[in-house]
């Protein structure tokens, strides 16, 4: 077969290759060859197509910095609701024995607001019992947090490790704020 | 499959476009070919591949800042996508009773349409690497239908040359598939 029949022969492949997705063979070896590489090419993405849709999702303008909303944007796109989705269960074991500590202090507050003890009887209450409440909610959490590592991946030191590297922020934050908000507020009453 | 410096490279390229959106464009230029590659295998067809790819990028563009790393290639991530918008495409299709035959193969497995993605996807890029004057005689054939007339008329081309251009480039385009495949 000449070089301008096999040019013929495989332009009639790619005919049908465009308009049935399939080829019939030639008889020749390599037109057939190169018909199976047109399959392939069947439906080769339009450079408009690709180019519209990236233009549509990213429209090109002036830099993110330059107006409030785009900062807005880039603000948004900081992977902040991922992390609290990921360190979600460990906030909220952190914040309930947060709670848990700062009990003494939000009981304390609640029974002199309802008139039940005086500022100095829950000034008291809360000097002898805060190292305790303190140490059963941190002692809770530890169990909660052993718990959770040997139900999940079994509990050996190093996934304790990897997990409370990864989730101690969120859970030692969590446990921080309740807790201190709780002392803020009694402090605030003059109880401590 | 990507080794451990290529998965570093992703995740790294991963957490910018989360901090920056419009570093996203690396990431749509990266894997536009095999998202449109998996869509086609799927639909069978460009226009619907268009659309499944479209939703596919819109959909990851906007879900992007909550995509948690994993250790798994973004292209899985971007095919799972792709395959809810494929089935969303095709519920759509049947309710409007526009496509009168579903032309996904149903019997294929799994590992099957992935090579096939693989292997549509490296040709799609292999063509960027021809010769200017064979690339764009491919893409006008392949990618926007035109007949060899058309081509030539639209090139100043006499339609044998156009057919030799052709002819060139799919024997590059066999040579360089056979050469990464061996």
């Amino acid at each position: 077969m000449t070089e301008e029949l096999k040019q013929q022969e495989l332009d009639r492949s790619i005919d049908s290759v465009i308009s049935t997705g399939e080829f019939a063979s030639t008889g020749d070896e390599g037109v057939d060859a190169l018909a199976r590489i047109a399959v392939g090419l069947r439906g080769l993405p339009n450079m408009d197509f690709k180019a519209r849709l990236k233009a549509e999702l990213l429209p090109d303008g002036p830099g993110w910095w330059t107006f409030p909303g785009t900062l807005i944007a880039w603000l948004k796109g900081l992977p902040v609701r991922p992390w609290l989705r990921r360190n979600r269960p460990f906030a909220v074991a952190g914040g309930g024995y947060g709670l848990l500590a700062g009990t003494c202090c939000l009981s304390g507050a609640a029974a002199n607001v309802l008139g039940l003890a005086s500022a100095a009887a829950v000034s008291s209450f809360i000097d002898g019992t805060l190292p305790y409440f303190v140490a059963v909610s941190v002692a809770g959490l530890a169990v909660w947090l052993g718990a959770r590592v040997f139900l999940e991946q079994g509990l050996t030191l190093a996934t304790l490790a990897v997990t409370v590297r990864r989730h101690g922020i969120a859970m030692g934050s969590a446990y921080g704020a309740v807790f201190a908000a709780s002392m803020a507020l009694s402090m605030a009453m003059g109880l401590m | 499959m990507l080794d451990t410096g290529q998965l570093e490279a992703e995740r790294r390229l991963i957490e910018a476009s989360q901090r920056q959106p419009r570093r996203f464009a690396q990431l749509y230029e990266r894997y536009f070919d095999r998202v449109y590659a998996f869509a086609l295998t799927r639909t069978g067809d460009r226009t619907s591949a268009e659309d499944v790819t479209a939703e596919t990028f819109r959909q990851a563009f906007e879900n992007l800042p909550r995509f948690e790393w994993r250790g798994v290639p973004f292209s899985a991530w971007l095919f799972r996508i792709a395959a809810n918008a494929a089935t969303d495409h095709f519920k759509r299709a049947t309710r409007e009773e526009v496509l009168a035959e579903t032309p996904v193969a149903q019997d294929e497995s799994w590992e099957a349409r992935l090579i096939e993605v693989e292997t549509r996807a490296q040709l799609f890029q292999l063509v960027q690497r021809l010769p200017k004057d064979q690339r764009e005689v491919i893409v006008m054939r392949f990618g926007q239908e035109q007949n060899i007339r058309e081509i030539a008329q639209a090139t100043g081309r006499s339609e044998g040359a156009v057919k030799a251009l052709q002819h060139r480039a799919m024997t590059s385009l066999r040579r360089w598939v056979g050469d990464s495949n061996d």
